[in-house]
């Protein structure tokens, strides 16, 4: 049964404006699904969570609006909520071009609430995943959510505990840019390593060199060793030693960071200055 | 990386990727391995297989191997006390997921290893998956000594499998773009090109569907492309020097954020490094990379100078009448 997608060109039309309608196709895989409908549903859903942000950012502007930690709880909160509307599996969940319809077409508004650094201010199309589709930001919010689901946790709340944990960056950086994110359980072992204190979900127990550190050396693993073959307790045991050998050899250089490098979260990616985006 | 920074014996791998040297006679014993997906289908020893339009009606998938019975009793003495399992597992990359597909221990595999049709439909729905199979241990091994695995999942001998659209497919296409199409995209009309990023800079081009694009203003496309006259090609070579620094700046956070070790020497950046070295374009290790692409501007205009030493700009200036 058909299920709606939006290729590039198209989608960069209607995001630019010269398109008055996107021009949404549709590809013929699966099962029936009522998509549209549930893709409206879920942008109400939406609604409040970002309303109650937008009401807490009210009057800021720039990267700081786009970088305030009040998203943190937005998102944690948004990647359940895709991730419950969206069936478990399905061809269209595989296809790129129904992603970007998702996040250009249904959910834009809240692409773009979430990414505007000004009323009206122009939104970087890599959010919609033009550019690498990785950054699509639906996309990035139902993957945070099926990386973290714990099937065999007996309540909904439970198995979707571990979304909840975790900065946005830590998940962009350090799991979804990483071959050994792809492993659910070895995901599941290590957020819960970083964020292990469910009240607390965005604080990590780790300074954030030593998460750095962390990650770096679970890549350098991830050659010689198939993660997949790990359960959750085999791997939380490797990252615990990992970590232990991540903060000896940080110990054992030295102190070489300022002190504004250790305020800023864990998992946040030294950004270099961004060449100008196109106007 | 290496190859750049080490100065001595060229490695197949950073030293720390594959320290398994006792082993290392024994890496290729699954490569006879063929993977089947249809039914009543030859299965094929890839490591490419092509994802046929619409996908596959029915899938039977297995995986054979002609090598690895024939020595498998040997192989677990040899390897003994350590225990030892062959693992199949799937990868998809949209959307992201691995999964373990099969695993037994090395003492019962046959022939043909069947791995779940429906778990295998999910991965290849994607235009493009892998399936590894491989050789690992079982269990902690903790007295292993150097140059032997000691980790549970530490693979000895392996082999990957990638599934998707044909290989004729291109890393770095080149995409033509008129001035409406510059607009729509946020672009100035008279942009002349920009790359747009796709994959990773630090994978390898089998690896991914796409690196990046090269997208072209429209009318230098229709000048350049398939011209041979030596002012056409002077300009194209100064254009591919301008290509080739943009490419890297495109993926600048990749390269800022790693370090020498995490960069193989299959990835795209270790291969574009290997050219500007043999162009005599000068050294460029991470460091340097970082650098030019960082901080220090008189890195980056040497960085933009190299280009135009692999780009042959000077000489192909020089053919102009």
């Amino acid at each position: 049964m058909p299920y709606p997608i939006l290729d590039r060109n198209a989608a960069r039309a209607w995001l630019a404006g010269s398109a008055e309608e996107p021009a949404v196709r549709s590809n013929d895989r699966g099962p029936r699904f009522p998509w549209e409908e549930v893709a409206r549903r879920l942008a109400l859903e939406l609604e409040a969570p970002l309303a109650e942000v937008e009401r807490e950012l009210a009057g800021r502007t720039g990267p700081g609006r786009v970088r305030h930690a009040s998203w943190q709880r937005f998102e944690a909160e948004a990647a359940i909520l895709v991730h419950k509307a969206l069936p478990g599996t399905h061809e269209a969940l595989a296809e790129e071009a129904f992603w970007l319809w998702l996040a250009c077409v249904p959910l834009r508004a809240i692409v773009e609430r979430r990414y505007r650094r000004e009323e009206g201010g122009r939104i970087d199309p890599a959010n919609f995943g033009l550019g690498n589709f990785a950054e699509n930001f639906v996309y990035r919010l139902w993957l945070r959510a099926d990386c973290a689901l714990d099937e065999a946790a007996p309540t909904e709340e439970e198995r979707y505990a571990l979304a909840r944990r975790g900065q946005s960056d830590f998940w962009r950086s350090h799991v979804f840019r990483q071959r050994y994110g792809a492993a659910r359980a070895f995901v599941r072992a290590f957020v819960r390593s970083v964020y292990p204190d469910a009240a607390k979900p965005s604080e990590p127990a780790l300074p954030i060199e030593v998460v750095r550190e962390l990650a770096k050396r679970l890549r350098r693993i991830f050659s010689n060793l198939l993660v997949d073959v790990l359960d959750e307790k085999d791997a939380a045991a490797l990252i615990r030693e990992e970590a232990r050998k991540a903060q000896a050899q940080l110990a054992a250089r030295g102190p070489k960071r300022a002190s504004s490098e250790e305020a800023r979260p864990a998992g946040a990616a030294r950004r270099p200055p961004s060449p100008s985006p196109p106007p | 990386m290496n190859a750049g920074s080490t100065g001595g014996a060229v490695r197949s791998e950073p030293r720390t990727i594959r320290p398994f040297f006792k082993l290392s006679a024994i890496e290729g014993l699954l490569d006879d391995a063929a993977l089947g997906l249809s039914p009543g289908e030859q299965p094929q020893k890839g490591p490419f297989l092509a994802r046929p339009e619409g996908g596959w009606p029915e899938l039977e998938p297995r995986i054979t191997t002609e090598k690895l019975p024939a020595v498998r009793d040997q192989l677990c003495k040899a390897l003994a006390p350590a225990e030892t399992e062959l693992v199949v597992v799937g990868f998809s990359r949209v959307p992201r997921e691995s999964r373990l597909l099969r695993r037994l221990p090395l003492a019962e595999v046959e022939d043909e290893i069947e791995l779940d049709g429906d778990v295998v439909r999910r991965l290849v729905a994607n235009d493009r998956a892998e399936i590894r199979v491989a050789i690992c241990l079982a269990a902690d091994r903790p007295d292993a000594g150097p140059g032997l695995p000691h980790r549970k999942g530490q693979w000895i001998a392996a082999k990957t499998f990638t599934i998707g659209r044909s290989p004729e497919r291109d890393l770095f296409p080149m995409e033509r773009r008129d001035e409406e199409g510059w607009e729509l995209a946020g672009y100035p009309r008279s942009t002349l090109f920009a790359v747009e990023r796709y994959g990773s800079i630090l994978e390898g081009g089998d690896e991914q569907e796409r690196l990046a694009s090269l997208v072209l203003h429209a009318s230098v496309y229709d000048r350049l492309v398939g011209r041979p006259d030596p002012a056409a090609e002077a300009v194209k070579r100064t254009l591919l020097a301008e290509v080739g620094f943009a490419l890297l700046d495109a993926f600048r956070d990749e390269i800022l954020e790693s370090d020498a070790e995490d960069i193989p020497a299959g990835s795209v950046l270790a291969g574009l490094v290997r050219k500007l070295e043999r162009a005599r374009a000068g050294k460029w290790d991470l460091g340097r990379l970082k650098r030019a692409l960082g901080e220090d501007p008189s890195e980056a205009q040497k960085l933009r100078a190299a280009f135009q030493v692999l780009a042959g700009t000077v000489d192909a200036a020089a053919r102009i009448p």
